[in-house]
């Protein structure tokens, strides 16, 4: 007993000190005791790792002495008291542990299991928290700030309560009545996994209801059940369906294991529902049909032909959502689903769903031909914004492929233009980090560097890309780097590119070399301003104040709309974020009720205009339409 | 307070090099009646004689006398003994100035009495007066009949208020108050300030007119000194600021006004004034001269005419800086042209053909009026027989036009107005006043495109004219030879030229030019050649300046108060071109 207490405790400072509950097996000691015990889980995603069991009522009782020791007090016997006591363990945690009071989630996981406990740990003192929750707890609005989330902590603590199926059952309705179903629905999704036997009882109880409200809990709890081996699941889903079509489909859409005829049994019943309010429960149907490996090809077939069916039809309404939710439910054969983009395009012209359609895929080859599509047919300022979420999509879960795929846009005869240098910037941070030097051939490395220096803005963040290729195996190539880099030296960006380049290069004396003509253009630019500069004759400031001023002022309030139309545009990135509060001096912010004072972020952010914008607009925008031009 | 003083002495100190006191001081002379028979720019500064000024006056003691004048300005000016002492100090220079005799065919020259005078725009150092004094008094003695003086900034600051600014320029208060407004702001407005503009009205309109028997009446003469005086005045001051930008603006101005009056007063064919106005209309070519000399290297770099300091602006800065400059480089080639008939105009055009090619904007026409150039420029291609480059330049041009109005929505505004150009560019909404549905600028380029024989470029025109709905109006005056509508001017105290030199012009209808006939069908190229060959005298007119030789400064007028050609300007040029086509 001893023993496992002590491992309990170490089990607790390691959670604290690394901030995490989840390990690997080789650095836990006495693992297997602790999995004996489900103090710890084996991770389903990972063999070799295992994760704390939040609910534990082991580990959660040495956790709350814990917290009486460190907060020097024991735990307040009443309600709010008590969750107030835990949060002041939060607290002492982040401080004790270097996080900021204002950070959220510092350990999360460790307190929601402890605020379940707490729970159980009343109860057992005899607290009553069915009545309490019936019959005292305030409304949200209205109640103390430390049982904000009690809803969350009750439906923890319910699985492991000694309450039996007919009072948990009240508590769910009532949960239900007030249609705050988030808990509830999770509790009920767990349930059968959690406690199967109380989420029997509650099922025979709950069926009996006529509450439209109750099906979706009844609904989850029936898959729960199936999956952990309760049979007629199957035959009540049906039933369900035909009173309540949208939570029958529900349950069959998530039974596992079913037989062939089951499966076909399904198809039947979607194929000859032709209620249009049910499209999207159907569509989801099907493609849960279409993923599961089991199914026969012929059967998948006529899932196909049917979704299709779905997609042509007249009503666009009806189309979008059947298509939404394709673009969601169906995981699998990424060819199949690519041609249901295009019978979706021919019918509604909606080309809004490109930015969510690469959701589940895995391999970028599709978006790269819709891309190219789309390139051919007319691309224009602003076209790339709608893959922009694709691409990093696909760059954050398949960079080897996607990293081709734009290489592969740099060959010459090709012609796609800065198309690839306008997939390179879609970065969040920076230019994603192509390897150029992958590119084969010297035409290849040649295009990439014309296209990426022709790019007209933020050639900072694409100066880190095109560099590497002074190390190109083909001098002509680095001569035309030094070229095209002293061009823009030149012209666009002077001296902030030529410090840019100089912090990129080593000491090496290739580098060294290499540098020489960009030096040498900066110095021809330096001379001619200064030229320039040693007379007024030419000097706008002196000659030309008049338009400055009205040009400048002009902007200056063009940029002044701008930030009040994102302020006034509800659907605007300010708007989503919540209140904004503008610090109009100083240099830090504190809460009206908080004690500490906090610096605020510092947010910098740097780019270098090119010059050749507002040299020549008008041919630099000709030059940059009709580049690499089939 | 003696404000004028002040404006006069602070004006002569400013005077810091040598040759500007040269300039200057002979103003001065010949306000007091001195007949000057050497002037130390005749002499492009050799050592001719040992003096800068020969000249015969009345002194004030009533008694004419030949006058040495030994001027001493720039570093010089303050009289110290570092420069009075040595080889080539001013005791040297007085000295060789006596002695060193000086042949005129003034009758009796050598028999008037004479006075050596130095003349220095500073003071003499304290401890150096007496030695200066003993000096004189030492040189005197061995010559007859000869006189020793020195004025200095007081003496000339007196002079000149007295006989220049004091008898014409500064005579009141509130010219004075004005003059002193002209310089002190001289850098702080873009174009020309309204207190010069005034100024030089109220010089012009104080007295009126009234003709001579033998000789200019003193008040004329002495305007006209003023006139050449303020025009030194703002170029000095120019030079202070380091920018002949503003000289070239507020000369433009003078010059213009000056031409108005001439041809108001119908002087245009009278020597004595036209002497006294080239006076000022050369010094003007001069100052073009050295803003050209100080600015063309670095223009004829690519971009050279983008100023680095702009930041964003120069999307439209740099463009209209470019055909500005363009205007007054084809003005002043236009200048050498009338005035120097061996002038090289091949040497010009590659100037020209540089400035084109190294600032690209110089085919981006924002205003209508820019057409001043584009017309100026293709005549100089055609006149120096390259008209390919002429045909390339206009191809350019339309291209950009075209392109601009596809992409941006824009077309050079008919209103001229460089302001709407600037709201339209930062805002995207075009101005109520910024009119692109009419545009004469295509008109004109359509004519050459026929000049050209451009068939491909008058159809696609053809049909960018009708897709965005353009109306080709062009400007023509009432004052033609032949003229329908001479009911209609609405200026009858002025002609035509006087108009064009004194305001933007608008006593004149608009010809449409139209691509269709019978108002539906297209116009095929050929058709419309012919129609243009027709229309070469839509508009003739006898310039008297023309005739006066001064056609140069009606380009400098139509530049200056933004109106538009007139067809004589292109058809004369087209008509010979077209002509020999065929």
């Amino acid at each position: 007993m001893v023993k496992i207490d002590r491992q309990i405790n170490t089990l607790i400072q390691k959670c604290i000190n690394t901030k995490k509950i989840e390990f690997p097996k080789v650095e836990t000691a006495n693992c297997g005791l602790l999995l004996k015990k489900e103090i710890v889980l084996q991770m389903e995603s990972n063999p070799e790792f295992i994760k704390l069991n939040p609910n534990s009522i082991e580990f959660n009782e040495a956790l709350l002495k814990e917290a009486e020791v460190k907060l020097e007090r024991e735990m307040p016997k009443n309600i709010v008291g008590a969750f107030g006591f835990v949060e002041d363990f939060q607290e002492k945690l982040k401080e004790e542990n270097g996080i900021a009071k204002n950070v959220i989630n510092g350990y999360g996981s460790l307190i929601k299991g402890l605020q379940g406990y707490i729970l159980h740990r009343l109860h057992s003192d005899g607290f009553d928290v069915k009545g309490y929750f019936l019959d005292k707890l305030k409304p949200k609005g209205e109640r103390e700030k430390e049982l904000f989330l009690f809803e969350q902590h009750l439906y923890r603590f319910l699985p492991y309560s000694k309450y039996s199926a007919k009072d948990i059952w009240e508590i769910c309705q009532r949960t239900l009545a007030f249609d705050d179903r988030y808990y509830v629905d999770e509790f009920a999704r767990k349930l059968p996994f959690n406690n199967f036997d109380l989420a029997k009882n509650i099922y025979s109880i709950a069926i009996r209801s006529e509450q439209p409200n109750d099906t979706f809990f009844i609904a989850s709890l029936l898959i729960g059940l199936h999956n952990n081996g309760f049979e007629g699941v199957f035959e009540k889903a049906f039933e369900l369906q035909n009173k309540h079509p949208q939570q029958g489909y529900h349950v069959l859409n998530s039974l596992q294991n079913l037989s062939d005829e089951q499966n076909n049994s399904i198809f039947e019943l979607v194929h000859n529902d032709y209620l249009p309010e049910s499209i999207g429960s159907k569509t989801q149907v099907i493609c849960g049909l279409i993923d599961n490996p089991k199914v026969s090809e012929e059967l998948r077939k006529g899932c196909f032909n049917l979704i299709t069916t779905y997609l042509q039809k007249e009503n666009k309404e009806l189309v979008k959502i059947a298509f939404h939710r394709i673009i969601y439910n169906l995981k699998s054969f990424e060819a199949e689903k690519y041609k249901l983009l295009h019978i979706y395009f021919e019918n509604t012209q909606d080309i809004s769903v490109i930015e969510s359609f690469f959701y589940n895929y895995e391999h970028p080859e599709h978006l790269f031909h819709l891309m190219k599509m789309f390139y051919l047919a007319g691309w224009q300022r602003g076209s790339i914004n709608r893959f922009e979420s694709s691409i990093f999509h696909f760059w954050s879960n398949n960079i080897q492929e996607t990293e081709k795929h734009i290489l592969e846009l740099f060959k010459p005869e090709d012609k796609f233009g800065l198309l690839p240098v306008e997939i390179i910037m879609t970065g969040s941070f920076g230019a994603l980090p192509i390897d150029l030097l992958k590119l084969d051939t010297k035409q290849e490395q040649a295009k990439a560097i014309e296209a990426i220096t022709l790019f007209p803005h933020t050639f900072d963040k694409l100066l880190p890309i095109v560099l590497p290729l002074r190390r190109s195996p083909y001098p002509e190539v680095v001569k035309f780097l030094q070229i095209k880099l002293s061009e823009l030296i030149y012209d666009a960006y002077h001296r902030s590119l030529l410090d840019d380049i100089e912090n990129l290069l080593d000491e090496s004396k290739e580098d060294k070399a290499f540098v020489r003509p960009l030096r040498e253009a900066y110095k021809n630019y330096e001379s001619i301003v200064s030229k320039k500069k040693s007379i007024n004759d030419l000097n706008p400031y002196e000659n030309e104040r008049d338009l400055m001023d009205l040009y400048y002022s002009l902007e200056h309030e063009n940029r002044a709309k701008m930030m009040q139309d994102i302020n006034e545009n509800p659907n605007g990135i300010l708007a989503a974020v919540g209140r904004s509060t503008i610090i109009v001096r100083g240099n830090s912010w504190k809460q009206e009720l908080e004690d500490k004072v906090m610096p605020l972020g510092k947010v910098e952010s740097s780019f270098i205009l090119d010059a050749r914008l507002f040299k020549n607009p008008d041919l630099q925008e000709y030059i940059l339409n009709t580049y690499d031009k089939r | 307070m003696n404000i004028k003083q002040l404006v006069v002495k602070d004006y002569l100190e400013s005077l810091t090099e040598k040759d500007e006191l040269n300039r200057i001081f002979p103003l001065l002379l010949e306000s007091m009646g001195f007949e000057i028979l050497s002037k130390p720019t005749e002499y492009l500064g050799l050592q001719e004689y040992g003096k800068d000024i020969v000249a015969v006056g009345i002194d004030e003691d009533k008694v004419k006398k030949r006058f040495y004048f030994e001027l001493k300005g720039g570093a010089d000016r303050n009289i110290t003994t570092r420069n009075f002492y040595g080889k080539d100090g001013i005791q040297e220079s007085i000295t060789e100035a006596t002695y060193t005799p000086f042949v005129s065919a003034y009758p009796k020259f050598q028999e008037l009495p004479l006075k050596v005078v130095i003349v220095h725009n500073g003071v003499i150092e304290g401890g150096l007066q007496k030695t200066f004094e003993n000096f004189l008094v030492k040189i005197s003695k061995p010559v007859d009949n000869t006189v020793f003086e020195r004025w200095d900034i007081a003496r000339l600051t007196a002079m000149f208020s007295e006989n220049l600014f004091g008898a014409y320029l500064l005579t009141d208060s509130s010219t004075t108050k004005l003059f002193n407004r002209v310089l002190v702001n001289l850098d702080t407005s873009d174009g020309v300030s309204r207190d010069f503009i005034k100024l030089i009205d109220s010089l012009f309109e104080k007295i009126e007119w009234k003709g001579y028997k033998t000789k200019i009446p003193r008040k004329w003469q002495l305007l006209f000194e003023s006139l050449k005086l303020i025009s030194f005045i703002i170029y000095t001051e120019s030079k202070e600021y380091n920018n002949l930008d503003i000289a070239k603006r507020y000369l433009t101005h003078l010059v213009l006004r000056y031409w108005y009056w001439v041809l108001k007063n119908n002087l245009e064919n009278n020597k004595k004034v036209l002497k006294h106005f080239n006076q000022v209309m050369l010094f003007f070519y001069e100052v073009l001269q050295q803003y050209f000399d100080r600015t063309l290297s670095i223009v004829q770099t690519k971009d050279g005419l983008y100023a680095e300091n702009g930041g964003m602006s120069e999307q439209v800065g740099y463009t209209q800086r470019t055909f500005d400059y363009l205007a007054y480089l084809l003005i002043l080639i236009n200048m050498e042209k009338a005035c120097f008939p061996d002038y090289d105009l091949l040497d010009a055009r590659t100037g020209v053909y540089n400035v084109v090619q190294h600032n690209s904007v110089s085919k981006r026409p924002l205003l209508d009026i820019h057409s001043l150039v584009i017309v100026n420029t293709i005549e100089l291609f055609i006149q120096t027989d390259d008209v390919d480059a002429a045909k390339a330049y206009l191809k350019s041009i339309l291209a950009t036009i075209k392109y601009r109005k596809e992409k941006s929505g824009m077309l050079p505004d008919a209103n001229n107005s460089i302001q709407n150009v600037i709201k339209y560019t930062v805002t995207g909404t075009k101005p109520v006043y910024y009119s692109d549905s009419t545009s004469p600028l295509l008109a004109v380029l359509l004519e050459y495109i026929a000049l050209f024989g451009l068939e491909e470029e008058y159809n696609q025109l053809r049909i960018f004219v009708k897709k965005h709905d353009i109306t080709l109006g062009l400007f023509i005056p009432h004052h033609s030879k032949n003229s329908v509508s001479e009911n209609l001017i609405e200026d009858k105290e002025n002609d035509l030229e006087e108009q064009l030199f004194s305001k933007p012009l608008r006593d004149g209808y608009q010809v449409d030019t139209r691509l269709t006939k019978n108002l539906i069908d297209e116009l095929p190229f050929e058709e419309f050649k012919e129609k243009i060959k027709k229309r070469k005298d839509e508009f003739i007119y006898e310039y008297r300046t023309d005739k006066a030789g001064y056609a140069f400064l009606k380009d400098l007028a139509h530049f200056y108060f933004h109106t538009p050609y007139f067809p004589d300007k292109w058809r004369n040029v087209t008509d010979g071109l077209l002509k020999s086509q065929g």
